[in-house]
């Protein structure tokens, strides 16, 4: 669009032809429609919200929620504010274990997906097939009404595992940790073990880029944790236990209850995600180039070698992004337990509007709180991203 | 992109590799040996995962032949379909049927057209019909009258002579064909809904979801491909807008995206309006979502565009438009027909969360079957869920399945 220096003066460019000039009025009046409509908008939500009585700011998140959270020591007195931040750690607990879950189970299909045993290879793209063309809403509700509901025994006829574990469809009960007179001296013990094989690990690194010799810093690592934990353990004498669950008639004592809506939801998305990851971890490890394979077997290495320091290290690369879109996805899937009662934000916000909660300002809560969770996921992507990047010439 | 080399002059450097199966072809020996049992540990896991393997395939085919009792589905097979307040009188029965006739005839004579232009076999053109109409049987089979039998026949009548005009038009005529397939589908959808386009609340089942689906993407997709471009401009302010509208959007889940369309849309209408229908509100709320995604499918199909072309255009002197319509545009949307059907199925998957606010779609269906007298608290719930379960799975895996072929065909991603 620029001209350089005419030797005849041109005739002056019209104003409806300035570039510039075209480009600045063009977006300035596209702001100002969009800044218009929203104002519109919003004008249009204060004067409905007056009309209909109800609170035009903020202010309703102060007043008590009214109902009971299961599985949790909230009290319906309790403020709105209070029990989204119950939702909140709901929503964290089942979205972070869940990524755990569906990461491993995820990657051993993946893999499994391109094991030379035919049977192996066949039960695994069986499993994607099956999980990947089904609508996970449909997993969560059958894994709820059909395996909780349905298949586990009232409580008068809990099933115990070995005298470990009590399945019922009112909840199921694992054993769990129980501390004693110096439990926090034992955690104290534990952190400082922590920091005492870091250093151990750091030292092995060292060694390693000095003289070469292996590392095996997380065998080192985990050692020093265990000998130092086992002394603390002894020292001051057995500071925690295991308390199993015991059932009496309809009472449970002992262990820890598992809610049967965070076992259902947990399991349905962590079904379904793995089979999404599979597919993810096959295109990475296929997208590998053959040659690196052809020169681990050059080099004479381990199949494990070949695997754990060529191929996957290769692979994480590309899996990165759509990784962190899966990780994502889960944490917007667990949104689904609102159909079957886990009060995670978005229960706790559908029971908040419900009661009197104002819609509007609780899906606009509810959707900047799910907002913090995406970008939280991607700025971490981003990180790793950016330091595993092929430094390109 | 990686390029492989495959040869200098006529010295093959990499061989393709032998094909895995036609080695074995002679020799299930080696075929054995080499899949099953190639190792003490290989040998551990076939035995294993096999017995796993034959313990469920018996137990699934005790369910489906024994055990499962699939009365229920068969007697809840018009609700599934249709939804649990459709009208049951004749002519309110017969519009879904007219409209699945309009489009096997759109489909048989686009398959028909193609199976010309490309000159392929006729198992070829059949084959992506093969799951569907093994539906359409499975579906037919589980009917307690005569009439939906009788009309099914009618259409795969239709679907057949459909395909056999298609292969009779010659391809020099082919051009425009595409309008008469707009036409079916515009025509179809007409006579679901009658005049006004929108959908109303009666509706349920499969015809909702279905319906949902297909008006959702249709509707996004000039919405997805509009923020595309706003995403790839220079002018900052069109910039932002999209990219703030797109990670919106791509940052909350659908349902709660549902939910505020049934509980706060209301809120911002002018006061005294009538907020449209439940389903219309959710249709409005699922072209808002989808349109972000599609904006960034169609941005991958421009992005794909190689950088030559434009400064071809540039060099030619052609407009920024024409670029955009003549050039850039054709090429982008080959390559994001794929990414299209991907998003479509998804979709069709998601409109399982209008359950979630109310409307009776198929899992809705389900539930609510299942707290009629006659089923209540028999657990009919695993069956009517594993039906629902097929349904979807057979479009969804016969879509994605198509969709990875269109994939192959034209070499999308292939230069």
């Amino acid at each position: 669009m620029n001209v350089t220096a005419p030797r005849t003066p041109l005739p002056a460019v019209p104003i409806w032809r300035n570039a510039l000039l075209v480009r600045i009025i063009v977006q300035a009046a596209l702001l100002a429609s969009v800044i218009g409509v929203l104002l519109y908008l919003l004008s249009n939500l204060t004067t409905n919200l007056k009309n209909t009585g109800l609170p035009t700011g903020y202010g309703y998140l102060d007043q008590p929620y009214g109902s009971d959270i299961p599985f949790s020591s909230f009290r319906p007195t309790q403020s709105i504010w209070d029990a989204l931040k119950v939702g909140y750690g709901n929503t964290v607990r089942v979205a972070s274990v869940g990524i755990l879950v569906s990461l491993v189970l995820g990657v051993i299909i993946g893999v499994a997906r391109l094991s030379t045993n035919f049977l192996v290879r066949t039960a695994a793209t069986l499993y994607v097939e099956t999980i990947r063309n089904i609508p996970v809403y449909l997993l969560v509700f059958a894994s709820f009404f059909v395996i909780i509901q349905q298949s586990l025994p009232p409580i008068t006829e809990a099933f115990e595992w070995f005298g470990t574990t009590v399945f019922s469809n009112r909840g199921i009960y694992v054993p769990w940790l129980d501390g004693y007179a110096n439990s926090g001296t034992f955690m104290i013990v534990l952190g400082l073990g922590l920091v005492v094989a870091a250093v151990v690990a750091a030292w092995r690194t060292k060694r390693f880029d000095t003289t070469g010799q292996p590392h095996h810093r997380l065998l080192w690592g985990l050692g020093v944790i265990v000998v130092i934990g086992l002394i603390g353990y002894i020292a001051l004498s057995a500071p925690v236990g295991v308390t199993t669950p015991e059932r009496d008639g309809r009472v449970v004592v002992g262990g820890i209850a598992v809610n049967p809506s965070y076992a259902a939801l947990l399991i349905a998305l962590s079904l379904y995600t793995a089979s999404h990851i599979a597919e993810i971890v096959r295109g990475g490890i296929q997208a590998v180039h053959h040659g690196q394979t052809e020169a681990s077997f050059a080099l004479n290495l381990t199949a494990f070698q070949r695997i754990r320091l060529v191929v996957l290290p290769q692979a994480f690369r590309i899996m990165i992004p759509p990784l962190a879109n899966q990780f994502l996805n889960i944490t917007k899937n667990s949104s689904l337990a609102v159909a079957i009662g886990y009060y995670e934000i978005t229960r706790v916000t559908q029971t908040a509007a419900n009661n009197a909660a104002p819609a509007p300002q609780a899906y606009s809560i509810l959707m900047l709180l799910y907002l913090s969770f995406s970008l939280s996921i991607s700025l971490v992507a981003n990180i790793i991203n950016r330091q595993l990047r092929l430094e390109s010439r | 992109m990686t390029e492989m080399i495959t040869g200098i002059g006529d010295m093959p450097i990499v061989e393709a590799p032998p094909k895995p199966y036609g080695r074995f072809r002679d020799n299930p020996r080696g075929w054995l040996k080499a899949n099953l049992f190639g190792s003490k540990i290989n040998g551990i896991f076939t035995i294993v995962l096999g017995a796993g393997l034959l313990y469920a395939m018996a137990r699934l085919l005790k369910y489906v032949f024994i055990s499962g009792r699939w009365e229920v589905v068969r007697s809840g097979l018009t609700s599934m379909m249709i939804g649990l307040n459709y009208p049951r009188d004749t002519a309110s029965l017969t519009k879904p049927w007219i409209a699945v006739g309009l489009l096997a005839a759109v489909g048989g004579l686009a398959t028909g057209v193609a199976l010309r232009r490309r000159g392929s076999t006729w198992y070829e053109a059949a084959r992506p019909w093969l799951p569907v109409v093994m539906v359409g049987a499975l579906l037919a089979s589980l009917t307690e009258t005569a009439t939906p039998k009788l009309l099914a026949a009618v259409v795969v009548v239709i679907l057949a002579i459909a395909t056999v005009i298609g292969t009779r038009i010659p391809p020099e005529r082919t051009r425009r064909i595409w309008i008469v397939y707009w036409l079916g589908v515009v025509v179809a959808a007409f006579a679901l809904t009658g005049r006004e386009l929108g959908a109303p609340d009666n509706w349920g089942g499969l015809l909702l979801a279905l319906y949902v689906a297909s008006f959702g993407i249709v509707i996004s997709f000039p919405l997805g491909l509009l923020l595309a471009l706003g995403r790839r401009s220079k002018l900052p302010v069109v910039h932002w807008l999209s990219v703030l509208y797109i990670e919106l959007i791509r940052g909350v889940p659908l349902i709660t995206l549902l939910f505020a369309g049934d509980l706060a849309l209301r809120f911002f209408l002018p006061v005294g309006t009538e907020p449209p229908g439940r389903i219309m509100r959710s249709i409005i709320m699922i072209v808002l979502f989808s349109a972000a995604y599609l904006a960034e499918i169609v941005r991958g199909g421009l992005q794909a565009v190689p950088k030559g072309q434009l400064e071809a255009c540039q060099s030619l002197a052609l407009g920024q438009f024409t670029t955009l319509r003549r050039v850039v545009l054709p090429q982008a949307l080959r390559s994001v027909l794929p990414g299209l059907v991907g998003q479509f199925i998804s979709l069709f998957k998601d409109t399982t969360l209008l359950g979630i606010i109310g409307l009776r779609e198929l899992i809705g269906v389900a539930e609510t079957i299942t707290s009629y007298d006659e089923f209540r608290n028999q657990g009919y719930l695993p069956e009517l869920l594993t039906f629902v379960g097929l349904l979807f799975w057979v479009c969804c895996y016969s879509m994605s399945k198509a969709s990875r072929r269109l994939e192959t065909r034209m070499g999308v991603g292939v230069r």
